[in-house]
C-alpha cells in the first residue's frame, strides 16, 4: 500500500460485526425499568407539589375572607357617631335628654336643642345649672 | 426522536465504538445500558438536539471515560488490556481472516486518539464535523489526526508484511 487513499479504501472494506442477539431488548428494557422507578418518584413529588400549591392558595383565600369579615365587623363597630364630629353642646343635649326622659327621639332632641340654644345665646351657664332648669320646666315648676 | 428509533439508528454503532474504546464487550454492554438509561431519563432534551448522532456519541464517549476512571480507581491503578487486538478482531469482519487479524493488530497499536478517530470515521460513518464535536476538537485537528492515524496504520501493516514468517 503506497498511500493513504489505498489504506483508507482497504479498511473501508471491513465492516462491523453485528452485536450479540437480544442486546437491543436488554438495553431498552433496563432503561425503561429505570425510568419507571424514577417516574414513581417524580409523580410522588408532583402530588406533593400540587398539594402544597392547593394548600397555599386555600390559606391565602381563607385569610382574605377572614380579613374582609373582620374589616366589616370593625367598621360596623366604629360606624357610631364620632365624638369629634358632634359639638360639645349636642352631646350635652343628648345626655340631658336621656337623663330627663329616657328617650332620644328626634322631635324631643330638636326641642331640647332649640331650648338649649336659646339659653346658650343669652348666657353661659354650667351644665348642672342647665339640668336643674330643664328639670324644673318639665316638672312644671 | 423516540428511544427505540435512536437505538435502531445508533445502538449498534455505539456498542462497537464502546467495545473498541473500552477493550471489553461486557464493559461496552454495561456502558451502553447506562447511556440509554440516561437518554430515557432526559428524553425531553433530545427534542432540542440538532444532531442526535453526534450527541449520542458524545454521551457515549463521556460515559466511557467515566466508566474507565471508576474502574481504574476500583482496581487501584492503570490496567492495560493486552488483548485489544483480539477484541477489535471480534468486532470487525473483512474479506479474509488474515486481513482481519492484520488490521486488528495495527489498530490496537495505534495511539488512542488516532484509533478513536479512525473507528468513528471508517466504521461508524461519522463526518469530520461530527467527530470534532464528539471529541471536542476542531475539524482541522480531527482531520489531521485521521490522516496521521492512517499513515501510522499503513506503516504498521507494512512493518508486519515485511516481518519474516
Amino acid at each position: 500500500m503506497k498511500n493513504q487513499n489505498e489504506i483508507e479504501s482497504f479498511i473501508q472494506d471491513f465492516s462491523r460485526k453485528p452485536p450479540p442477539q437480544g442486546l437491543r431488548e436488554k438495553v431498552l428494557q433496563s432503561a425503561y425499568q429505570e425510568r419507571m422507578a424514577s417516574r414513581v418518584m417524580t409523580s410522588g413529588l408532583w402530588i406533593l407539589l400540587i398539594g402544597c400549591v392547593v394548600l397555599a392558595c386555600f390559606s391565602f383565600f381563607l385569610d382574605i375572607k377572614i380579613s374582609i369579615n373582620q374589616q366589616k365587623r370593625i367598621s360596623s363597630l366604629i360606624e357610631m357617631p364620632q365624638a369629634t364630629d358632634i359639638s360639645k353642646e349636642k352631646i350635652e343635649v343628648y345626655v340631658i335628654a336621656e337623663l330627663i326622659n329616657g328617650r332620644t327621639d328626634s322631635k324631643f332632641v330638636s326641642w331640647m336643642e332649640r331650648h338649649y340654644g336659646m339659653k346658650k345665646k343669652t348666657k353661659k351657664t354650667p351644665l348642672d345649672y342647665k339640668f336643674k332648669v330643664l328639670m324644673e320646666e318639665f316638672n312644671g315648676n | 426522536m423516540k428511544i427505540e428509533k435512536l437505538y435502531d439508528s445508533f445502538g449498534d454503532k455505539i456498542y462497537h465504538y464502546l467495545t473498541v474504546k473500552l477493550g471489553s464487550p461486557n464493559d461496552a454492554e454495561d456502558v451502553l445500558q447506562e447511556i440509554f438509561y440516561r437518554l430515557v431519563r432526559y428524553s425531553f432534551r433530545l427534542r432540542l438536539v440538532r444532531n442526535p448522532g453526534a450527541f449520542v456519541f458524545k454521551i457515549a464517549r463521556n460515559e466511557a471515560y467515566r466508566y474507565l476512571k471508576n474502574k481504574t480507581r476500583k482496581q487501584g491503578g492503570c490496567q492495560k488490556n493486552f488483548e485489544l487486538h483480539e477484541v477489535i478482531r471480534s468486532t470487525i469482519s473483512g474479506p479474509k481472516a488474515e486481513a482481519e487479524d492484520m488490521v486488528a493488530r495495527a489498530l490496537s497499536r495505534l495511539p488512542d486518539d488516532q484509533r478513536e478517530i479512525i473507528i468513528l470515521k471508517v466504521f461508524e460513518g461519522l463526518t469530520f464535523k461530527e467527530i470534532a464535536s464528539v471529541c471536542g476538537l476542531s475539524i482541522n485537528t480531527a482531520s489531521s489526526r485521521y490522516r496521521y492515524g492512517l499513515e501510522k496504520l499503513r506503516s504498521l501493516m507494512e512493518e508486519r508484511d515485511e516481518k519474516p514468517e
